[in-house]
């Protein structure tokens, strides 16, 4: 009897601990950022965006921008390309960068002005996209071990359940070159897209709210997302702005010429 | 540009034909995938603008309008087989230099074909060489219009018709340009230095045949954490000298000479949040220099700079380029008797190259603000010769009224000890500058 009762207790807590762990519950906060980040990481895409950048008086300004992705060395490194379409004085301006997954990346910028690629300097990720509500580091995967991770809660957030994440910078330097102290996720349990962050500036205030309005699945065979719409609002001074992918390809064998300084200088 | 040039260059761009695309591409190019009755296989760009520069009339405190233009700029950019053309055409009107201006220009116009590893570009287009800021001392193929009063400053390079062709190997990429014609730079030698009562002679330059042709070279290397590039040209220095024949007549007149330059460049952002980048080029010329006042001395010049971006949007670009004269000779300070005219020729000569010392050093400048979420630029351009102390300020303020219009207001200040360039110049071309311009 109490062999028995041994078999059915054991029984019982392997099988409450493989669906605790089928459920993502036993993942540690890092993990759930970890698989955020793959989750979004495709093979290869090209996209169409329109980034609306609105003002505090509601004023808008739009920009078209194409980009290109693939990842390289088993994914550890994604080379992007992206060209800006619209508004005149900006078109054919591309920006060329090898994302690594440790260490500085590599960027080129091609202004038609110019008529020079020039590389650029990649730290300041902080800095404002187009002089919009989104930052350089807001489109790029972060090196993860440049972060702590905390699971704060679960939270359902527009009907979806989600992992309620805070990412913490591990030093000044690294909270300086990202734009902030302190970063809130809302990661979904089900695709592990992230469906809205708060980011604290360096005052540790509420700066700004992303929320992620819509996402597509472009690879089902890896369960690869991609947000699709996305709106980031500045609580401190009442701008916001939308990125809308109009067009997208899941690409994997997109060209890798696209991916030199050669194919940036084609305007 | 020559007939047989247009045809060949309007043959070539009108043949137009579809090539399957990614999505990428369509969109770069324009096209729209979902409108198959219109599918647009050309671009259509430009601008109009309205542009004012004031200053004083030279040695004087009076004010003066020392240019005020209108201009219109028709862009477009064809895609087809294997490749696109380029076309830019620009119609100016107003005054300048205090004369009634309207005048029609072909600023570029270009054929791509992109051949696998090879690509070639053939027709009239801007080459513009160098990895350092503003003074690239390996850019040699492109000339300049010292003369243009525009606040960007890309609008001072002119085209002309070369065959520029690469072979991609990446991370190499090889590069060879053959110049078949020659075209000067403008020199703002009209004043002080050139001018006369007299009506001058017409510049000599080459003929247009092969054996005036000139050919360039370079190898470029693009790896990730940094790239550099060597290159070698031969050919007419874009920049002319100054001759006279004081038998016929006194007054001096432009004359080409041949010169080689073999260049490299680096750039690297390998120190975290400092960029470097440099660039040296030795050029020697072909004819005998101390005997022909108009070709220049050997020159080795080299640049080396910082550079570096904060979050905040605000950059900063610092260099250092210094010349050594190869073989220099200080002039008499009175010249021996005859030969007056011929001093006076060498000290301009020497003006215009920048050879009036055996060894100079200057600092660029070049602080920028991106603010108001970058609809508001502000720049300032800085150059200090310390031996020749000559200085060129020029402080730029642009402001985005809406995607398509901006204003730009800045100053033009040119100014340095007499015998100088800039001390000769500074009160024809320093001036105000305002442009309002819309582009499409």
């Amino acid at each position: 009897m109490i062999k028995n009762n041994l078999i059915v207790t054991t029984l019982l807590i392997f099988f409450v601990t493989s669906s605790v762990f089928a459920q993502g519950e036993t993942l540690n906060a890092r993990d759930i950022a970890d698989k955020s980040y793959k989750t979004s990481k495709l093979a290869g895409a090209e996209t169409v965006s329109t980034l609306t950048i609105i003002d505090d008086k509601g004023r808008e300004r739009v920009r078209q921008i194409a980009q290109v992705t693939k990842l390289y060395d088993n994914g550890n490194t994604e080379k992007k390309l992206i060209r800006f379409l619209s508004p005149a004085d900006v078109k054919g301006t591309g920006l060329l960068t090898y994302d690594y997954e440790v260490g500085d990346d590599d960027m080129w910028l091609y202004l038609p002005a110019l008529r020079k690629t020039r590389r650029i300097v990649s730290s300041e990720k902080a800095k404002s996209f187009m002089g919009s509500e989104f930052s350089y580091a807001d489109m790029t995967p972060p090196n993860l071990d440049d972060f702590t991770y905390k699971l704060l809660a679960e939270k359902e957030i527009n009907g979806v359940k989600c992992f309620q994440i805070e990412i913490i910078p591990k030093n000044d330097d690294i909270a300086d070159e990202n734009g902030y102290s302190k970063k809130v996720s809302f990661i979904a349990k089900d695709d592990f897209v992230i469906r809205r962050a708060l980011y604290y500036n360096l005052d540790e205030e509420l700066e700004r709210e992303m929320t992620v309005k819509e996402i597509r699945l472009l690879d089902p065979q890896n369960r690869k997302y991609r947000p699709i719409h996305m709106e980031m609002d500045n609580k401190q001074n009442g701008r916001k702005s939308i990125i809308n992918i109009d067009k997208i390809e899941f690409s994997p064998n997109v060209k890798d010429e696209y991916f030199t300084t050669r194919y940036l200088e084609r305007e | 540009m020559k007939p047989m040039k247009l045809l060949i260059f309007f043959l070539l761009f009108f043949q137009s034909v579809l090539l399957a695309q990614g999505l990428f591409e369509e969109a770069a190019e324009g096209s729209d995938e979902n409108d198959n009755n219109a599918k647009q296989t050309y671009q259509l760009n430009g601008f109009i603008r309205g542009v004012y520069y004031g200053g004083f009339v030279p040695d004087e405190d009076t004010p003066e309008t020392k240019s005020a233009y209108g201009e219109a700029a028709l862009q477009m950019r064809v895609r087809h087989f294997k490749g696109d053309s380029y076309f830019e055409a620009r119609f100016r009107k107003g005054k300048e230099f205090s004369e009634e201006i309207e005048e029609f220009t072909l600023r570029e116009a270009y054929l791509n074909l992109y051949l696998g590893r090879y690509d070639i570009r053939i027709g009239e287009q801007i080459v513009a060489w160098g990895r350092a800021d503003g003074v690239n001392p390996t850019n040699n193929i492109t000339p300049l219009n010292m003369l243009t009063r525009s606040p960007n400053e890309d609008d001072r390079r002119i085209s002309n018709f070369l065959v520029r062709s690469y072979y991609n190997i990446h991370p190499v990429r090889l590069e060879a340009i053959f110049i078949p014609f020659y075209k000067s730079s403008e020199l703002p030698v009209n004043f002080g230095i050139m001018n006369s009562a007299l009506p001058a002679p017409e510049p000599d330059y080459p003929n247009e045949n092969l054996e005036n042709s000139g050919v360039a070279f370079k190898a470029d290397v693009n790896l990730p954490s940094s790239e550099f590039s060597l290159s070698y040209f031969n050919g007419f220095n874009i920049q002319p000298g100054l001759d006279c024949n004081p038998i016929v007549n006194p007054v001096m007149f432009s004359k080409a000479y041949r010169m080689h330059v073999i260049g490299g460049d680096f750039s690297t952002a390998g120190f975290s949040s400092l960029g470097l980048r440099g660039e040296i080029a030795y050029k020697t010329p072909y004819d005998d220099y101390e005997k022909y006042a108009h070709v220049i001395n050997p020159e080795l010049q080299y640049v080396m700079g910082i550079d570096t971006e904060t979050a905040s949007g605000f950059s900063v670009i610092l260099q250092y380029s210094g010349k050594y004269v190869i073989d220099y000779k200080e002039l008499p300070t009175i010249p021996p008797p005859g030969s007056e005219l011929l001093q006076q020729l060498v000290m301009m000569n020497r003006m215009l190259a920048s050879q009036t010392e055996e060894m100079t050093h200057s600092v660029t400048f070049r602080p920028a603000w991106k603010l108001l979420y970058e609809t508001l630029q502000v720049e300032a351009l800085g150059m200090y010769n310390f031996t020749t102390e000559e200085l060129f300020i020029r402080p730029k303020l642009s402001y985005d009224i809406d995607d398509a219009l901006k204003i730009t207001v800045g100053l033009d200040s040119y100014s340095g000890p007499d015998g100088t360039l800039f001390g000769t110049i500074d009160d024809h071309l320093s001036s105000v500058f305002v442009e309002l311009r819309s582009s499409f």
